[in-house]
């Protein structure tokens, strides 16, 4: 029986509604598919990284590795051999302690893959002693990978790869390849071809393995290590742990390999929760269609339900049935999410793995990790919160009693009464909002790692704001749509003013139209103010800070700004070129501070003084800070190192150095957007007297004033080119142009999701203008038809409904822009810098403001177009004698 | 001789690497001057080095125990090796070690393998070529004065030993050089401590034990490697109780006659030694043993005559499971066991005590599937 009902009651009535139900499957499809779209993208990332540290730690299950220097010295294995000989719990002599060096690199592939589709792709260099690993680490053969002796691996120039990477370049045993690796260009030759099991499997088989010797000459590091791997009884790991920590000096780390797994999600979290909580914006619009969609079901369908009601179908019944015609549209849509979602997961990881690999982790993402339990969560969001969304709109219709139904105005003078109610209670929520809004960021402890900040009480405030704003929108229009009548009559005509007055008769409905539209308008304004705003500030950060001419990095960091190294001795070449007034070789590697990844900065401070500038948050001149500085030994950090890590001017910041923890006094907290991390920056002189490390990673050239950019950049190829010593070195050297336009394309591509939701936000939103005209209009047939009656020609009502589109477009613009305005605050002031720790300085993006306001008024009445011919075609005799 | 040992390292390079070039190594060659103690020490110049120790101990409560302990060092010979770093494989240096429990029965065996560094000294694999120091990591042989100190351990079994000769070494072959195939070159140099006095200490399950007895030490050099006629050799070191000591070795061709380069020494109470040919002797295998690891069939148990001596003897395995197997890189397996010795010596009745080594019995069964 309900089953019937059900079919015909809704089913067929969804089906004649197709364009409604189309535009709310669309919208709820398309929440979801963002949603799911992000969070399969965001997981893959981590999972890649996970099955990555999973693989090359192998049976690893304790290392020790760097915290605050890029690499340790190899004469280290001397020292552990206490190992060998560690008394066992009853005194005897335990030997099972095993121990191997490893140097892990990064280079970039130089060109084509073997489509000749151009790439530089990351690629993860492991050198190991290939004596030994096989009891570290699985070694597993593609079938004709296998190498025909051992031996061959130890020759020179010799390298195991990833079948996936052999496969994606053409490579098989004994093909040569090039690999960008710091300031040259090295020919490797493959001598096995791992399988994708096992360590072959790592990073997505974009993977080099060496022979610790091979990797240590191709990477010019004799002498150097970047982790020891360490296999011992698991009992023994504390013990052996605490007597490692003693022993070793403070700048390395002694840790379990799965410490960096949740190292690197916790590094990965802000960003991460970001793009989550972008994604989920998407969802709750979805969920306004829904809402929207339902209510007007509902209040179209009074009558039928106090028939049904009538009848003797119980409120159970009722409730049911609008209840699963809700769980129908969610489930529907739903499935149409999760399949797009699966799409548009696969632009999301290329989207997501190219700014991880520019600002975070050199290591390459691909695949795609559709994860059951992300997509069992997915649909159960999807179709929970369209039930939910829908909830109050069925309430309303099992409450239809047989009598009430009959008197179609009964929900509407409801409303009219609850506005002033809804006023009260909004302004309440607005307040909450607010005091939200104040709230500093909350802190969660991960297991024993350290804390982690989240800004859970902006995206509450996020959410009162919208909320404050839907419940004041019915007093607004009761304000604004008189207002609106009197203005139309004298500009439009007495239809014009007809149709503001109908719109306030059905309060309820526009109500939550115009509410539908205020979310998608207000989501698409805050986000292109944010974005707007960021971009703005990233500029003029750019314009008063990047002053050198020239900058020149090591080939290698083509893609990867992580690591690679140049060669310091060009820098003495460059310096005597014509034209360059000074060179200030700048060096920056990732450390870990208070169990946090951030970055270590070197440069020359006199130089940066004389030709550069830093902003100070206090705005002191970059030339006292740095004079305060050289006298009191001290550093500067930037401001999201600052506030991650609670540093102000005048601190002491302790760093762990070869000789000890010293702390150094901070000189000053300057604007930097490079780096949500964070920058400590030394002067090199300092850095040297407690680090031996005098390398560089970039040089910044400063020119004389006559000199031309352009031909010193020639002038410096052609020395190094003519130098026995540097004639084989790859730099990209950069105009400060191009410099800034390259900070610019990264910028703009780690705002790629940002941007693509945005895009989304505003289909969803114009979804919204269309499903809300069509709802309103298909809802006012009576009135035509009475109009029509009295006479009004086919062009009046077509005119009318026109208006009325138009207004609806102009009340959301309003609303909308208004509320998109503080969330817009809230995402720079409050989320964005609790989160990553940066001002940014808020600009008007009045051109997209404009845009979008046209934007919305042409969907808007454009969407107008259709229920308006269907408008004027309303046979009035028919509908009169309905009433 | 020693050739047998030789032929293992050798024929384990043969699975490392098919092909050698002997050129860059200096050559084993006629008139060599031994200088000692410095020839203890590393010999880099040449591809493969051994040294070896077997011996029968005894603790206090009168348990006996044979332990093998030898360090090789090999140089696989590649060509082209990276030049910058210290790590380039110029030397893989391994160890087996083992102990057998003779009233236990119990055979107790483990290996260590690893590579040279150019600049550290300690701490990983290696041995210098100034005086005698070999190591696998912790496991080391050193000399003091006299004096050869031997520890090894792992969690099972452990010795730390202080061997001291009790006999003057033995220079084997002719003009210090012991030919070990026809062809020209195919030697190495070689000698032996054929007899040294014991101490120290042997761990097993958690327990130290002073135990006293006597080694046998060998050290050999050189650079080339056998003919692929060669499936395995049978190899004997004895020691017996009227302080004489005999070595011998055969080594069994493919068509199952012994090559006639097979031989050995026989060193007399008074230390003076000669080559025994391979027709002064006889063995005469009595038993057989199936590995039920390998799958090998080793002979077991030996008579043993040299006529012209007049000396007839036999040799009995303290028990049959002695197969050590190794794994890294590349396999191999053997057998290699604690012997006692019964017989007579110019008809006088005489023990004594010997371990035997036995190679090419599982390889050879395991190219017959």
């Amino acid at each position: 029986m309900l089953t019937k009902l059900f079919l015909r009651f809704i089913v067929r009535d969804l089906w004649r509604n197709k364009i409604r139900t189309g535009l709310t499957l669309l919208g709820i499809g398309l929440g979801v598919a963002i949603l799911l779209a992000i969070n399969l993208a965001n997981h893959t990332a981590l999972s890649t990284f996970q099955d990555s540290i999973d693989r090359v730690s192998g049976k690893t299950n304790l290392e020790v590795r760097p915290k605050t220097v890029a690499d340790m010295d190899e004469a280290l294995l001397q020292e552990l051999t206490w190992l060998w000989t560690l008394p066992g719990e009853n005194g005897e002599n335990i030997s099972e302690a095993h121990y191997t060096p490893v140097l892990e690199e990064t280079a970039v592939w130089p060109g084509q893959d073997k489509d000749k589709n151009q790439t530089h792709e990351v690629i993860q260099v492991m050198g190991v002693d290939m004596l030994a690993d096989t009891a570290f680490r699985s070694y597993d053969w593609q079938a004709d990978g296998k190498p025909d002796s051992f031996l061959t691996v130890f020759e020179a120039d010799h390298a195991y790869i990833g079948e996936a990477m052999a496969n994606r370049y053409g490579l098989e045993s004994g093909s040569t390849f090039e690999l960008f690796v710091n300031d040259r260009k090295v020919k490797l030759t493959v001598s096995g071809l791992l399988s994708g099991n096992g360590i072959g499997g790592a990073y997505g088989g974009s993977l080099v393995l060496m022979d610790l010797s091979t990797a240590q000459d191709t990477f010019n590091r004799a002498g150097r290590i970047t982790r020891i791997d360490f296999k011992v009884p698991e009992k023994q790991i504390p013990t052996i742990m605490d007597r490692l920590t003693t022993q070793l000096p403070d700048t390395l780390a002694v840790q379990r390999p799965a410490r960096r797994g949740a190292q690197v999600n916790k590094m990965l979290s802000a960003y991460q929760q970001n793009l989550t909580t972008l994604s989920f914006i998407s969802l709750l619009v979805g969920m306004f269609l829904i809402y929207n969609t339902m209510s007007i079901s509902v209040i179209r369908r009074r009558p039928e339900v106090g028939i049904l009601r009538a009848l003797g179908i119980s409120t159970r019944s009722v409730f049911l049935l609008f209840l699963f015609e809700a769980g129908l549209l969610g489930i529907l849509g739903t499935l149409i999410g999760m399949v797009g979602g699966v799409v548009l997961a696969k632009g999301a990881v290329k989207a997501v793995s190219t700014t991880i690999q520019a600002l975070y982790v050199a290591q390459p993402v691909s695949g795609l990790n559709v994860d059951p339990t992300l997509m069992g969560l997915a649909f159960i969001f999807g179709v929970g919160l369209t039930i939910v969304a829908a909830l109050v709109p069925i309430w309303e219709a099992a409450a239809v009693s047989p009598a009430e139904a009959a008197r179609r105005a009964s929900y509407e003078s409801k409303m009219q009464h609850l506005s002033k109610k809804l006023l009260w209670i909004g302004l309440g929520v607005g307040v909450l909002a607010y005091i939200a809004s104040l709230q500093p960021p909350v802190e969660f402890t991960m297991g024993d790692y350290s804390s982690n900040q989240m800004p859970l009480f902006g995206y509450l405030s996020a959410l009162l704001i919208i909320l404050a704003g839907t419940l004041v929108i019915p007093s607004v229009l009761q304000v604004l749509l008189p207002l609106l009548a009197n203005l139309l009559k004298r500009t439009l005509g007495h239809e014009a003013r007809l149709s503001a007055l109908s719109l306030q008769g059905a309060i309820g409905r526009t109500s939550v139209a115009v509410a539908s539209l205020m979310i998608g308008i207000a989501m698409m304004v805050s986000l292109a103010m944010m974005i707007g705003s960021f971009r703005e500030t990233v500029v003029s950060w750019v314009n008063d800070t990047l002053r050198a001419d020239l900058w020149i990095e090591p080939i290698s960091r083509t893609n990867n700004k992580q690591t690679g190294r140049l060669d310091l001795s060009i820098a003495k070449v460059i310096a005597e070129v014509p034209g360059v007034a000074a060179v200030d070789p700048f060096l920056e590697f990732p450390i870990e501070f208070e169990g946090d990844r951030a970055n270590l900065g070197v440069g020359n401070f006199d130089v940066i003084a004389n030709f550069g500038n830093l902003q100070f948050i206090d705005g002191e001149a970059t030339t006292d800070v740095f004079d305060r500085v050289k006298t009191q030994r001290g550093l500067v950090v930037t401001e999201s190192f600052a506030l991650k890590h609670h540093v102000n001017k005048g601190d002491t910041l302790t760093l762990d150095t070869p000789s000890g923890p010293v702390g150094f006094p901070v000189g000053g907290v300057y604007y930097d957007y490079s780096s949500e991390l964070g920058y400590i920056v030394m002067p090199r002189p300092l850095y040297l007297e407690y680090f031996d490390d005098n390398s560089a990673s970039n040089l910044a050239v400063f020119l004389t004033p006559q000199a031309n950019s352009q031909t010193v950049r020639r002038t410096i190829f052609e020395r190094l080119k003519n130098n026995e010593n540097s004639k084989d070195v790859l730099l990209n050297i950069q105009t400060n142009r191009e410099l800034k336009k390259e900070v610019m394309v990264i910028f703009d591509n780690t705002f790629a999701i940002t941007y693509a939701l945005h895009a989304i936000a505003i289909v969803v939103a114009m979804l919204a203008v269309m499903n809300s005209l069509f709802a309103l209009v298909m809802e006012s047939r009576r009135e035509f038809g009475i109009l029509k009656y009295l006479g009004a020609g086919h062009q009046q009502i077509k005119r009318m409904v026109m208006v009325q589109a138009g207004m609806l477009g102009l009340l959301g613009n309003i609303t909308g822009m208004t509320i998109g305005f503080l969330l817009a605050l809230l995402l720079i002031y409050v989320i964005n810098r609790q989160s990553f720790g940066w001002t940014i300085q808020l600009f008007m993006p009045w051109g997209f403001l404009i845009q979008s306001f046209i934007l919305v008024m042409a969907t808007a009445i454009l969407s107008g177009l259709i229920p308006a011919r269907l408008a004027a075609r309303i046979p009035a005799p028919e509908v009169v004698r309905a009433e | 001789m020693q050739k047998p040992l030789y032929l293992l390292i050798c024929s384990l390079l043969i699975l490392i690497v098919p092909l050698v070039h002997a050129a860059p190594f200096q050559q084993a060659l006629p008139g060599y001057p031994y200088q000692f103690p410095k020839d203890h020490a590393s010999h880099n110049n040449f591809k493969t080095e051994w040294w070896y120790y077997t011996g029968h101990l005894k603790t206090d409560a009168g348990k006996n125990y044979g332990y093998e302990l030898t360090f090789f060092r090999s140089n696989p010979g590649i060509k082209n090796l990276p030049t910058k770093t210290n790590w380039a494989l110029n030397n893989i240096y391994f160890a087996h070690f083992a102990v057998s429990d003779e009233s236990g029965k119990k055979f107790f065996h483990t290996q260590k393998l690893g590579r040279g560094h150019s600049k550290m000294d300690a701490g990983l694999f290696g041995a210098e070529t100034d005086k005698y120091h070999v190591w696998t990591q912790n496991w080391q042989a050193t000399l003091d004065k006299d004096t050869h100190h031997l520890a090894a351990a792992t969690p099972e079994f452990g010795i730390n030993l202080d061997l001291t000769p009790a006999k003057p070494l033995v220079i084997h072959g002719k003009n210090g050089v012991s030919q070990k195939a026809s062809c020209k070159g195919c030697a190495s140099h070689y000698y032996s401590y054929s007899r040294l006095n014991t101490h120290g200490t042997l761990h097993i399950n958690g327990k130290s034990h002073p135990v006293t007895g006597q080694s046998w030490m060998d050290h050999e050099f050189g650079s080339n490697q056998l003919t692929d006629e060669q499936t395995g050799w049978d190899w004997f070191s004895i020691q017996l109780d009227n302080n004489m000591e005999l070595m011998l070795y055969i080594l069994r061709q493919k068509d199952g006659g012994a090559d006639p380069n097979s031989g050995g020494t026989l060193i007399n109470a008074n230390g003076k030694s000669r080559y025994v040919p391979l027709t002064e002797f006889n063995v005469i295998p009595i038993d057989e043993w199936k590995s039920p690891r390998s799958g090998g069939t080793y002979p077991m148990g030996w008579k043993i005559n040299l006529p012209e001596e007049n000396i007839n003897l036999t040799i009995t395995p303290a028990f049959p499971n002695q197969e050590l197997h190794t794994q890294i890189p590349n396999g191999i397996t053997y057998w290699e066991g604690a012997c006692r010795v019964t017989g007579t010596v110019q008809g006088k009745k005489i023990t004594g005590q010997a371990y035997v080594e036995m190679t090419g019995y599982a390889e050879q069964f395991r190219q017959d599937i």
